[in-house]
């Protein structure tokens, strides 16, 4: 019997927690959308390097090239392979990365953590009381403008 | 037009119409049609230009209830004040008392909230007495209400990942946060504990993710006790306004 590490509990807990998305559609019906689904996903979302307007000492410092190319391999394969499905207004990489932009990669990464643990199934508890929904796409409205520390 | 729901035929015929003929008639379908079209500003402007007409106490009730929606509360207090207090015509003056006791409410000027609603007598008409229990009940709500303080937030989810979530009602998002939180501390302290060294690669990695998810936990919680004192002053202040709205709607049979 294999032992109970706590590498195993983690990984199982990992499992339980986030919610990896999937289509609901059958293979046939996968297959006969393809073509359409890539050209309009293609057609409406350009994926940048996050840091692309910053001066060169901000653009190709080994963080910010880890950060930025993590994100941009993320939104470019990534996403696109596992059908995420974000249930907020601006998903949680376009987040991230106007987070940092916006304030920094010290603020807007735990921004982006915090962003994380809410898009979960575990936090789907909380998506129905006070939340903003956008009525036209049914997303839930949080933009990175709302967590300006110094706004009232 | 309007009862045809026909709302910018009708805005266009009204705004091409001789103002000289009949301008508190125009003036008041104007403010009835933006009211319809939920523009409360233009349809407050529109009912307060209403004047020595039959129409004039309406357009005024109409009128501070606009300026309320439209969050212009000195306006809409001002608008509510005009309204005659004859005691032939009963309820035009349980809706000025109404709409008095609502704007003081939304103010949080709680004496003069309470002395409007108490002056109020629902046995004499009893259409309003829906209106005047909500009232009451919405009094007790607004007075009892206590912003949450968003540094205790963080103060707790400093000692306990989640529980400034908690604090502010999110239980989901609380648990997710605890979660996350263990999950990243049992993989640096594993680290640290296989290869005793602060230099391991598997701890700077896990190290990092902990700190961040820590710290955003902390931050996370701050935004979170923010967001819910939003929420329920506005489900509140809502919830007021509806009151003060279905109190008003039997003028506009």
């Amino acid at each position: 019997m294999p032992s109970l590490s706590v590498s195993n509990i983690i990984v199982f807990f990992i499992l339980l927690t986030f919610d990896i998305s999937y289509s609901q559609q059958s293979d046939l019906e996968l297959i006969e959308s393809k073509n359409i689904v890539i050209k309009e996903f293609e057609t409406t979302r350009k994926v940048t390097y996050l840091f692309k307007d910053n001066n060169w000492i901000i653009k190709y410092n080994p963080v910010s090239v880890l950060f930025g190319g993590l994100l941009y391999v993320y939104q470019k394969y990534i996403s696109i392979q596992i059908a995420a499905n974000c249930p907020y207004e601006v998903s949680c990489s376009a987040f991230s990365k106007q987070c940092i932009q916006r304030y920094g990669l010290l603020y807007g990464i735990p921004l982006t953590a915090d962003r994380l643990t809410r898009c979960t199934r575990l936090a789907s508890f909380d998506l129905i009381r006070g939340v903003e929904y956008n009525s036209r796409t049914n997303k839930i409205y949080d933009p990175p403008e709302q967590y300006n520390l110094f706004q009232k | 037009m309007i009862t045809n729901n026909r709302i910018n035929h009708s805005l266009y015929y009204l705004n091409h119409l001789n103002p000289d003929i009949a301008e508190d008639s125009i003036n008041f379908l104007k403010g009835y049609t933006y009211y319809l079209f939920k523009k409360p500003d233009s349809s407050a402007f529109f009912f307060s230009k209403v004047q020595n007409n039959h129409l004039q106490t309406k357009s005024q009730i109409l009128a501070s209830l606009n300026y309320a929606y439209a969050n212009e509360l000195s306006q809409s207090i001002q608008y509510a004040h005009l309204i005659p207090s004859d005691t032939i015509n009963s309820e035009t003056l349980i809706i000025k008392k109404f709409l008095l006791a609502g704007n003081y409410l939304l103010q949080n000027q709680f004496d003069s909230s309470n002395y409007y609603l108490k002056s109020v007598n629902p046995i004499i008409n009893y259409k309003y007495q829906n209106v005047y229990t909500n009232m009451n009940l919405l009094f007790e709500k607004q007075k009892k209400f206590k912003l949450k303080s968003p540094f205790l937030g963080m103060l707790m989810s400093a000692f306990v990942p989640g529980s400034g979530k908690l604090y502010a009602g999110r239980k989901g998002e609380a648990m997710s946060m605890f979660v996350a939180n263990i999950i990243f501390a049992g993989f640096t302290l594993e680290a640290y504990y296989r290869s005793h060294s602060f230099k391991s690669p598997t701890l700077i990695v896990f190290g990092s993710l902990f700190t961040f998810f820590y710290t955003g936990n902390i931050i996370g919680s701050y935004h979170a006790v923010k967001r819910q004192n939003l929420s329920r002053q506005k489900q509140i202040k809502n919830e007021i306004l509806a009151t003060m709205h279905s109190a008003t709607s039997n003028i506009l049979d």
